[in-house]
């Protein structure tokens, strides 16, 4: 029998694994109907030319391509080769991750239906991904900073594919893709029973009432954990009880733009300083964000 | 699919065929209950057919393709890596026998903040009785859905609850506080909720036991609130109840 602290330990870490198992796979499978169903040209061809349009089309077309931050990198590659501006698919990288349904309804889901969340968490995200997709419209206005894509995406054409192989090859990108974010989740959630059982409630809860530490507090901790999209809010929720909500709301916003998964991907993809913009505009205006919503949550 | 491919391709179908076991077991032994909230059954129920399936189709499919084509495929170091990593939970679920959360999981929290009061007013005439239950108060669950319907005014039925006893430097002689956790998920966003309890002797039992305490409803005044409180009559050491948890609704 395992010491108490041990057993702690253990059923904590086992359970976020499992709580995170079901929308881990609806993410999956989202994802590989993407990849198997939605063509890059005719993505490229519902977007319009202007730049404040573009921006604002890619911050929602997460709706469209519901890709977890795992997938959205390569995806937005593609959608580069095919046209869309290195600004747009900016946008669509830093948003495409929250801004969909999947993630929302998990949002939901983890905060018990709290609508306020979701729309917060939205509206962060939004205002996070439009902010950066305009400052780099602005100073790249014509970059091709995101580097040469390699083969064609595959995917978008049913051509000869019957029904069977059409599931079969879901169900094998939806293994694949399940196998490259599954660490992380997994990775995540022994930090969290680590943290949850090892630091003391006490602690957390004086820094985590705090308007402006708090935020401080879990922003890094977001981007150490890089926990994929479709399971964050559910480690979020944890954290629930000894956090402001602004810094909760944070932890889900910043977590899905800078975090040490993606991070090397984004450098690569983007260039080292429009990524180095992201990072740090990012940064800064999450923070601000986050401590307004403490303040007027405080306010109320 | 060459040697090597294949080779990652058992291991993941081994992976996701664990996941699935871990499932299976979890429910055939009842230990769900001491992970996640019984509301998520279902949901979890139908992620270990899928798993079940996909490891199936991984076994005898021919294997899932590299999915970011544009990246180099990645390494045997890096699967191996990975498949350490997701074997650790799998190993603590299937080998280890879970228990509830103790009073270790308060985190240095003192008793005292945890304690449940009445909303704040006006005490009860003497002679106002309050709301009868709808059924009798057998258990915990009851109990804090009837303090939801009474408040104060319940003062004075009788009631049992089921608990684990808790003792603290903030409380008096002959008291101690019942805690249950209440989770909506899972135990990760447990939360702790405790009753002031007044025992009937001196005696009090040792901490983190599965109590049961027959008594009626009371009330203490301490700093300015009003606990609820449970003037025992009866308490004695019961086994850890099936499901320890209370639902999100408290």
């Amino acid at each position: 029998m395992l010491p108490a602290r041990l057993n702690e330990l253990a059923v904590i870490f086992v359970s976020i694994v499992l709580q995170s198992l079901p929308f881990v796979l609806v993410g999956v499978f989202a994802s590989a109907l993407v990849q198997q169903h939605l063509s890059a040209d005719l993505v490229a061809r519902w977007l319009p030319r202007r730049r404040l349009p573009v921006v604002l089309a890619s911050s929602v077309f997460g709706f469209v391509a519901p890709v977890c931050d795992c997938g959205v990198i390569p995806l937005a590659r593609r959608l580069r080769a095919k046209g869309v501006p290195a600004y747009a698919a900016t946008t669509f990288i830093l948003a495409a991750p929250v801004v969909n349904p999947i993630v929302l309804i998990s949002t939901a889901l983890a905060f018990q239906g709290n609508w306020t969340i979701v729309g917060l968490r939205l509206g962060m995200t939004l205002t996070v991904s439009i902010a950066v997709g305009l400052a780099a419209s602005a100073l790249w206005p014509s970059a091709s900073s995101l580097v040469p894509v390699g083969p064609p995406i595959h995917g978008g054409s049913d051509d000869g594919v019957t029904a069977l192989s059409g599931i079969r090859g879901i169900a094998s990108h939806a293994t694949a893709e399940f196998f490259d974010v599954i660490f992380y989740i997994v990775l995540g959630a022994l930090f969290t029973a680590v943290t949850q059982t090892l630091v003391p409630r006490t602690d957390l809860t004086r820094v985590g009432s705090h308007p402006m530490l708090s935020v401080a507090t879990l922003m890094p901790v977001a981007t150490l954990l890089s926990i994929c999209s479709e399971a964050d809010a559910f480690v979020a929720r944890a954290f629930a009880s000894t956090f402001t909500v602004g810094a909760i709301l944070a932890f889900m916003t910043i977590g899905q733009i800078v975090d040490l998964r993606n991070g090397f991907l984004l450098v690569r993809t983007l260039g080292a300083r429009p990524a180095a913009l992201v990072g740090i505009v990012s940064y800064a205006l999450v923070f601000i964000l986050a401590v307004l919503v403490n303040l007027a949550a405080r306010a109320l | 699919m060459n040697a090597r491919q294949r080779r990652v391709s058992w291991l993941r179908a081994a992976l996701l065929l664990g996941f699935a076991a871990l499932i299976a077991k979890l429910f055939i032994a009842g230990e769900m209950v001491k992970y996640m909230a019984p509301a998520l059954d279902p949901l979890t129920a139908v992620t270990g057919v899928v798993m079940a399936a996909m490891g199936v189709l991984e076994l005898f499919g021919g294997g899932s393709p590299h999915v970011h084509d544009d990246e180099p495929e990645a390494s045997g170091m890096e699967h191996a890596l990975t498949s350490i990593l997701i074997v650790v939970p799998l190993a603590l679920g299937i080998l280890v026998t879970p228990r509830a959360l103790g009073a270790g999981a308060l985190g240095g929290q003192s008793v005292a903040d945890l304690l449940l009061a009445y909303a704040p007013g006006a005490a009860p005439a003497p002679a106002t009785r309050g709301p009868a239950p709808s059924r009798p108060i057998a258990d915990t669950a009851d109990l804090l859905a009837y303090l939801e319907q009474a408040g104060i005014a319940g003062v004075g039925q009788a009631v049992r609850a089921t608990g684990l006893a808790l003792h603290d430097g903030s409380l008096g002689d002959r008291e101690l506080a019942l805690l249950r956790y209440s989770i909506t998920h899972c135990v990760a966003d447990a939360r702790p909720i405790a009753l002031l309890v007044v025992g009937p002797g001196d005696r009090a039992p040792s901490a983190d036991q599965w109590i049961e305490v027959e008594g009626v409803l009371a009330v203490r005044e301490r700093e300015g609130s009003q606990l609820v409180t449970i003037a025992a009559s009866r308490i004695v050491a019961v086994p850890e109840p099936p499901n320890p948890y209370l639902g999100a609704q408290f």
